[in-house]
C-alpha cells in the first residue's frame, strides 16, 4: 500500500469526525459514541483499504450521532416518502427512500435531500505564514546604529511611535500556504462560483477539492465553479512564496549596553490595510538552555516576558495589539557557571539565538489574495425568493516568523 | 498490506481500550441501558430480544459499546444472531458489524444468519443489497464459499452501482477465504473491470491489484476508457489505477524515445496526434496511448489527497523520466505545508527524486529551509534535500544556510548540516575549498558534534586530492595544540598519520608533541597516537634499509645496548614503552603487533601493506542513496522494513499493436446494463448454480492452456477476442452463461448434466482452433494498417468463413453448437 494512503486516510477519519462530532474531539464524545464510529469505520475501511471517506456520502449511509435515525421508519416502503419531509435535514432518510436513484451518480460529494431553513454561504481564506529573517550583516547594523541612535531606551512613551529601524534584513524565506474554505448551508444543489484574485502571484502547484471544475480554472484562473458538499469543505489550497513578512515586524540586537551583555528584542505593527488589530501576539526568546542559566534584568516595554521551558523565554500580549505600535524587551543571559572556558579562559556571553513571532490576523492576507466575487449561479431546489446570506472572511495566522539575531 | 488500515481500526480501538475504566463513570450513548457502564447480561440479552426496534436497537448499541471497549461479547451470539433480519437499517447494520467481528469464531452460529443476509440480497433498496455482500463475504467461514460465490455472481450484473462496487470488494474477500476459485473470480471481475461505472472501477482496480496483478491483459480494452474517466473515480481508487496503468504502460505500450524520426508502426491509428506530440516535444516521441494517460494523469496532480499526488509523479516518474518533469515541482512542495507525517514521506520522496534529477527542485530550495518547529526527522530530510538540489549557482545560497545550521543549538541538527556541507563539497574543487576554509575554523569551537563532525568531514575532503592538502594537514596539525575534544584530537593524528608519506615535516612533529601528555590523552587518541608512531616507523625502515639491518642484528643480539641513533627511533620505542604499560588491552595488543611488525626487515613488507595501504577515496553519500530502486509513494521507500512493494515490471521491447487498446463499441456496451434484468429472475430460479459454476470453470480453463503455449502477442488478441474485442466481449460469456442456466433448467428435467458440460467444452475446443487461425490472419492482415479491430474481424470472417463464437449467429458451428445446447 503506498506510504501515504494510511495517513491520508488518518486526516480524513478526523475531518470526519469532525463533522460528525464537532470539534474538539473529546473522549467524552467518542466514548458516548462507539456505535456511530464503528459504523463509520465499517463504511470507511473495506477490507483493508480506504473505501467511502466522503463526509458528505457517509452521512447518507451513517445516521447521524443522536438525531432522529431512532425513530426512523422501518423498511416497508412509502412510509419513508411520508417521512422524507419531516426528516428531511436528517441524513438517515436517505437510506430508506429511493431506490432507482443511486447516490453519488451525479455529485457524490454531496448529500441528498439537503435542506436548511436559514440558507448562508461563507467563504474563509487562511493564510499561514512562515517567514525566516537572517540576521543583520555588520554594515546594516552600523547603519541602524548611527540612525536610530545608540540603545534606545524603550519607554512607555514608545507607544504609537514607529520606531522602525530603518534597514531591515530581507526575509530569506516567504511563505504563505493558503487554503479557501466553504461553508454552504443552501438548500437543493446550488451551483457556485467564486471569483478569486491574487494579484500577479503565481500560485505553486494549487490543489482543489474534487467538486471544483477544473476546466474552468484553466480557461480563468482564479475561477471557482462548483457544487460545494453540504458544510464545510476546502475548496483550494494553494502555496505562494515571496510574500510580504506579514503585519508584525521584530528584529534581535546583541551586544548593547555599558557591558555588552544585553539584548534586546523588539516588536512592532506596521502601519494597516483595513487591520485595527492583531490578536495573540507571542515572542518566542530562543537561547542555547544547556549554556544559560537565567535571564536577568529583563525589562519590557508591555507584554509580559517568563521562562516557559529550558531554552525558551515567552514574551506574550494578551488579546489585541493595535496596528502602528511597538514595543521592545532587554535583558541580559547569564551564562551557566558549571561551563569549560573556550580558549582564551573566559567564557563567551551568550544571546539569544532567535526570536520566533506568532500572531492571528484578521481581515487581511499576506499574498493580498481577495474576493472578486461569490455568486450563485443556480440551484436547484433553492428556493427562489430565498435571500441566501453570503459572508467573506480572510485571516493570517503567522506562525513561524523566525528571526535569527 | 492489508494490515495496516486493520491496524489502524486496532489502534483506535485500543485507544478506546484505555479509555475503559474512566467510562465507568462516563456516560454512555445508550440511555437507558448501561447508565453506569457496565452492562448487565440479562438486561442486553432483555433487549435484544425485544419486539420492538427501538429497544433493539438500544441492544445493539451497548454490544457495539462493548465491542469498542474491547471486550468480548461472543456470549451474546445467539441474541444477535436473532436480529440478522432487524426491520431498521441501523440495527442490521450493526448486527452485520457484529457478524464481521465474531463470524470466525463462532462459524456454526453465523451460519445460522447466513440464510437471513442470502435473503437481503434481493432487496429492493440497494444499500442492503451492498451490506448483505459485504458481510456474507466478510464472514470468514470457507464453508460458505459458494454461496459468496453465488452472491457475487448476481451482485456483479446488479443495476446499483453501489451493490456493484460491494460485489467488486466482496471478490477479494472471497479470494482470500478461498484461493481455489481464483478463475470464476477473475471472470467476475472482468465484468467489473469493464463496468461503466467510474464509482465501480476504483474498486474493481483495487481488487485487481489484490488478486490477480499480473493479469495486465485484461485491462486492454479498459485502457483508454480508464485514461478518460480517471478524473471522475474516487480518490482511493485513483492510486489503485494509476499504479496499475503505470504497470500497464511498461508492459504494452512503447517506450518513449528521443528518436527524431517517429516510428509510424505505433501510429496506425492516431498518427495525427502522436505528430502533434513530435511537434511539442521536439525529438521526444510517444506513443498516442501513452500520451492519453499522461494527459488524463497530470489534472490529478493538484489532487487534495497526497497519495494520489504522489502516485501521479511515480507514474511521470516511471514512463517519462526523460521529459521535461519540472511541474513535478510544486505540487510536492506544496505538500510541505500538510502535517508532519505525510511531510516526512513527501520529503522522503523528493530527495529520491532529487538524486535521480537534481534539477527538478533547484527553483525550490526555499521550501527546504529547516524552521525551528520542523522536527529532526524533517529537518534532516529537508537538509538532504537541499543538498541534492543545489548546484554551482545555487550551492553560496546554501552553503550559508547550513553554515547556521551548523552552529545553532540543536546537537541533531548541527551533524546533519555538517555532513550536508561535505557533500556540498563534491560539487567542485572550488566549493570544497571554501568549505574546507569553513569547517577548519571550528575545530575551535567549544561545541563537541560540531568539532566532531568537522574533522569526519574535513578527512573526506582531503582524502578526495590528498596532494592538493599539504597546507590543510599543516593547519590541522597546528590546530591539535588548542583542541580539546578527544575526537577531535584522535582524528587530527589519525589524518596526520594518512598523509605522513606526502606530508613528510609536519607528523613527526606531532607524534614528539603527542608523546609528551601521552598518559593524559583519552583511549582512542592514545590507539591513534600507537598507530601514528607506526606509520612514521614504517616510512623510516623503509626509507633506511641498511641501517635497519644492522639494527636488526643489534636488536637480534644485544637490544638494550643499542646506540640510540635516530630520534624517531627513539620516539618509537618510547611510544611502545608507553602503550607497553597502558590498562588498556587493545593498546597493548596492538603496541606488541606493531613492534613486532617493525622489528625486522623481513616483515618489512606486511608492515608497509598493513600501515600505508592507500584507503579507498571516502564515499559520503547522501542518506537516501540506495532508495531509487523504491517506488516513489510505495511503503518501502519511507520505511524498509515494510518490503510490499512490487517493483515496477521492466520496459517490454516487443509490445502488440495498439489496436487490442480499441474499445468495444458502444453499443455492446449497454449488455451490462440491460443484462441484470434478464439475468436477475434466472438467478433466483436457478438452483443448480453449482453446475453453472462449473461450466464457467471450463470456459475459464479452456483460455489458459492457450495463454501458456502461444507466443505473447497472439495470446493477448485471443484473450481480446475472448474478454473483449468483438461485440462479443464480455456479451458472448454473459449470454452463454444465460443459456448454460437455461439449459440446465432444462436439464434438471432431464438430469443429464454431465454431457451437457462436455459438450460445451468440445465446443469451444473448436472456437480455440479457430482463434488460432484467426490470429495467423491476423498478423497478415496488420500489413495494411486500417484495419481496426471490428474491421479485421468482419474480414477475416469473411474469409475464412469462421469468425469468434460471439459475434455472428450465423456461424456455421456455432449455430450448431447451440442448436445443441439449447435445441434439446
Amino acid at each position: 500500500m503506498p506510504a501515504l494512503v494510511p495517513l491520508e486516510f488518518i486526516s480524513h477519519l478526523i475531518k470526519v469526525l469532525h463533522d460528525y462530532f464537532q470539534p474538539p474531539l473529546s473522549r467524552q464524545k467518542i466514548e458516548k459514541n462507539y456505535s456511530t464510529i464503528m459504523m463509520l469505520l465499517n463504511e470507511m475501511i473495506e477490507d483493508g483499504y480506504p473505501f467511502v471517506t466522503e463526509e458528505n456520502a457517509l452521512r447518507d449511509l451513517v445516521p447521524f450521532a443522536g438525531g432522529l435515525s431512532k425513530f426512523l421508519p422501518t423498511l416497508p416502503k412509502g412510509a419513508a416518502n411520508s417521512l422524507k419531509s419531516l426528516t428531511s435535514s436528517s441524513s438517515s432518510s436517505k437510506s430508506f427512500s429511493s431506490d432507482s436513484s443511486v447516490p453519488r451518480s451525479n455529485v457524490p460529494w454531496r448529500r441528498s435531500n439537503v435542506k436548511h431553513n436559514n440558507n448562508e454561504l461563507y467563504v474563509d481564506i487562511q493564510e499561514t505564514l512562515s517567514v525566516i529573517i537572517p540576521a543583520l550583516s555588520p554594515t546594516q547594523q552600523l547603519l541602524n546604529s548611527i540612525n536610530s541612535g545608540p540603545n534606545p531606551a524603550p519607554s512607555a512613551s514608545a507607544f504609537y511611535t514607529p520606531a522602525v529601524p530603518q534597514v531591515l534584513a530581507e526575509p530569506i524565506v516567504a511563505i504563505a500556504h493558503g487554503s479557501v474554505l466553504a461553508t454552504t448551508k443552501l438548500s437543493g444543489v446550488p451551483d457556485i462560483q467564486l471569483i478569486l484574485s491574487f494579484g500577479n502571484r503565481l500560485l505553486e502547484g494549487p490543489a482543489f477539492h474534487p467538486c471544483v471544475r477544473l476546466a474552468r480554472w484553466r480557461e480563468r484562473p482564479g475561477t471557482l465553479s462548483f457544487i460545494p458538499p453540504d458544510g464545510k469543505c476546502c475548496l483550494l489550497q494553494y502555496t505562494i512564496s515571496g510574500v510580504e513578512s506579514g503585519p508584525i515586524g521584530g528584529d534581535l540586537k546583541t551586544g548593547l549596553g555599558p557591558m555588552k551583555d544585553e539584548f534586546e528584542v523588539r516588536v512592532w505593527s506596521r502601519v494597516p490595510r483595513n487591520v485595527k488589530f492583531v490578536e495573540n501576539l507571542r515572542v518566542e526568546v530562543v537561547f542555547d538552555g544547556e549554556r544559560v542559566q537565567n535571564v536577568k534584568g529583563t525589562r519590557a516595554s508591555s507584554g509580559e516576558f517568563n521562562i516557559e521551558k529550558k531554552g525558551v523565554g515567552v514574551w506574550r500580549f494578551p488579546g489585541k495589539t493595535p496596528m502602528g505600535w511597538n514595543a521592545s524587551l532587554r535583558g541580559t543571559m547569564v551564562v551557566n557557571e558549571d561551563l569549560e572556558a573556550g580558549p582564551d579562559g573566559t567564557v563567551a556571553q551568550e544571546f539569544p539565538k532567535y526570536i520566533r513571532i506568532s500572531y492571528d490576523c484578521q481581515g487581511m492576507l499576506v499574498s493580498g489574495a481577495k474576493v472578486e466575487s461569490l455568486r450563485i449561479v443556480s440551484g436547484k431546489g433553492l428556493d427562489d425568493r430565498a435571500k441566501p446570506y453570503k459572508g467573506v472572511k480572510y485571516l493570517t495566522q503567522g506562525k513561524d516568523i523566525v528571526i535569527r539575531g | 498490506m492489508a494490515e495496516s488500515l486493520s491496524k489502524i481500526t486496532a489502534i483506535f480501538e485500543t485507544a478506546k481500550e484505555l479509555t475503559m475504566e474512566a467510562a465507568a463513570s462516563a456516560r454512555t450513548a445508550t440511555a437507558s441501558l448501561g447508565e453506569d457502564g457496565v452492562f448487565r447480561q440479562r438486561d442486553v440479552q432483555r433487549y435484544l430480544n425485544s419486539r420492538h426496534e427501538k429497544e433493539k436497537l438500544v441492544g445493539m448499541k451497548a454490544i457495539a459499546t462493548m465491542m469498542s471497549k474491547g471486550q468480548d461479547v461472543t456470549e451474546y451470539f445467539p441474541d444477535v444472531v436473532k436480529n440478522s433480519a432487524a426491520q431498521t437499517l441501523e440495527v442490521r447494520k450493526l448486527v452485520y458489524i457484529y457478524l464481521l467481528r465474531y463470524g470466525q469464531q463462532e462459524s456454526d452460529l453465523a451460519l445460522l444468519s447466513i440464510n437471513a443476509i442470502q435473503k437481503s440480497l434481493g432487496d429492493q433498496n440497494p444499500q442492503i443489497r451492498a451490506m448483505a455482500i459485504k458481510v456474507l463475504s466478510g464472514i470468514k467461514v470457507p464453508s460458505i464459499a459458494p454461496i459468496i460465490l453465488l452472491g457475487i455472481r448476481k451482485s456483479i450484473v446488479d443495476m446499483s452501482a453501489i451493490v456493484r462496487r460491494a460485489a467488486a470488494v466482496a471478490i477479494g474477500k472471497c479470494f482470500e477465504l478461498d484461493k481455489s476459485n481464483l478463475e470464476t473470480l477473475v471472470g467476475y471481475l472482468a465484468t467489473l473491470l469493464a463496468d461503466k461505472s467510474f464509482y465501480v472501477v476504483g474498486s474493481a482496480v483495487q481488487t485487481f491489484v489484490n488478486i490477480c496483478p499480473d493479469r495486465l491483459d485484461m485491462l486492454h480494452t479498459n485502457y483508454r476508457r480508464y485514461c478518460n474517466m480517471l478524473a471522475d473515480i474516487e480518490e482511493w481508487g485513483q492510486v489503485c489505477v494509476l499504479d496499475m496503468l503505470t504497470r500497464y504502460v511498461r508492459v504494452y505500450v512503447p517506450k518513449g524515445s528521443m528518436v527524431k524520426k517517429q516510428k509510424d508502426e505505433f501510429y496506425s491509428d492516431d498518427e495525427e496526434s502522436g505528430k502533434e506530440a513530435e511537434e511539442q516535444q521536439e525529438d521526444f516521441v510517444i506513443d498516442p496511448d501513452l500520451e492519453m494517460l499522461l494527459a488524463a494523469a497530470k489534472p490529478l496532480l493538484q489532487s487534495r489527497n497526497s497519495a494520489v499526488v504522489l502516485a501521479t509523479v511515480n507514474l511521470f516518474n516511471a514512463l517519462v523520466p526523460e521529459a521535461d518533469l519540472s511541474f513535478l515541482g510544486p505540487p510536492l512542495v506544496r505538500l510541505l505545508s500538510r502535517p508532519s507525517e505525510i511531510q516526512y514521506v513527501v520529503l522522503s520522496n523528493i530527495a529520491v527524486l532529487a538524486i535521480q534529477n537534481n534539477e527538478l527542485f533547484a527553483p525550490y530550495l526555499k521550501y527546504f529551509y529547516v524552521f525551528p518547529s520542523d522536527t529532526p526527522e524533517i529537518a534532516k530530510l529537508k537538509i538532504e534535500a537541499l543538498t541534492l538540489s543545489c548546484s554551482e549557482s545555487t550551492v553560496s545560497e546554501v552553503l550559508s544556510e547550513l553554515q547556521y545550521y551548523a552552529t545553532s543549538v540543536d546537537k541533531f541538527l548541527v551533524a546533519e548540516a555538517v555532513r550536508a556541507i561535505g557533500r556540498c563539497a563534491q560539487i567542485s574543487n572550488e566549493i570544497a575549498r571554501r568549505c574546507l576554509r569553513w569547517l577548519l575554523k571550528q575545530i575551535h569551537s567549544t561545541d563537541h558534534t560540531l568539532v566532531g563532525e568537522s574533522l569526519t568531514v574535513i578527512r573526506y575532503i582531503i582524502q578526495l586530492s590528498p596532494k592538493d592538502h599539504i597546507k590543510t594537514v599543516a593547519k590541522l596539525a597546528v590546530a591539535l595544540d588548542s583542541a580539546t575534544v578527544s575526537l577531535a584530537r584522535a582524528s587530527i593524528i589519525w589524518l596526520v598519520g594518512e598523509f605522513a608519506g606526502i606530508a613528510r615535516y609536519i607528523a613527526p612533529d606531532v607524534l614528539r608533541k603527542c608523546a609528551k601528555n601521552f598518559a593524559d590523552e583519552d583511549k582512542n587518541t592514545k590507539l591513534q597516537i600507537v598507530l601514528l608512531a607506526a606509520k612514521l616507523y614504517s616510512y623510516y625502515i623503509e626509507e633506511k634499509p641498511v641501517q635497519e639491518d644492522q639494527e636488526q642484528e643489534d636488536q637480534q643480539l644485544e637490544p638494550t645496548i643499542r646506540p640510540p641513533a635516530d630520534p624517531m627511533d627513539l620516539l618509537f620505542d618510547y611510544i611502545m614503552l608507553l602503550a607497553r604499560y597502558d590498562t588498556s588491552y587493545d593498546l597493548r595488543d596492538r603496541a606488541r603487533l606493531y613492534k613486532s611488525v617493525l622489528s625486522s626487515q623481513s616483515s618489512a613488507p606486511i608492515a608497509k601493506l598493513l600501515l600505508q595501504a592507500p584507503k579507498p577515496s571516502p564515499h559520503a553519500p547522501s542518506p537516501s542513496q540506495g532508495k531509487e530502486n523504491f517506488l516513489i509513494g510505495s511503503s518501502g521507500l519511507v520505511c524498509a522494513r515494510i518490503s510490499d512493494t512490487r517493483p515496477l515490471p521492466p520496459w517490454s521491447s516487443d509490445t502488440p499493436d495498439a489496436s487490442i487498446r480499441d474499445e468495444i463499441k458502444s453499443e455492446e456496451t449497454p449488455v451490462f446494463a440491460s443484462l441484470p434484468k434478464k439475468v436477475k429472475p434466472k438467478a433466483k430460479k436457478g438452483k443448480k448454480e453449482i453446475k453453472k459454476k462449473k461450466v464457467v470453470v471450463e470456459k475459464l480453463k479452456q483460455v489458459k492452456p492457450k495463454s501458456v503455449k502461444k507466443a505473447e502477442e497472439d495470446y493477448h488478441t485471443t484473450l481480446d477476442e475472448f474478454f473483449g474485442e468483438p461485440a462479443a466481449t464480455s456479451a458472448p460469456v454473459m449470454m452463454e452463461e444465460e443459456e448454460d442456466s437455461e439449459q440446465q433448467e432444462e436439464e434438471e428435467e432431464e438430469e443429464d448434466s454431465e454431457s451437457e458440460v462436455e459438450i460445451i467444452v468440445e465446443v469451444s475446443d473448436d472456437s480455440e482452433e479457430e482463434d488460432g487461425e484467426d490470429d495467423s490472419e491476423d498478423e497478415i492482415s496488420e500489413e495494411d494498417d486500417e484495419n481496426e479491430g471490428g474491421g479485421g474481424s468482419e474480414e477475416e470472417g469473411s474469409e475464412s468463413g469462421s469468425d469468434d463464437q460471439g459475434e455472428t449467429e450465423d456461424e456455421s458451428d456455432d449455430a450448431a453448437a447451440r442448436g445443441l445446447l439449447s435445441g434439446q
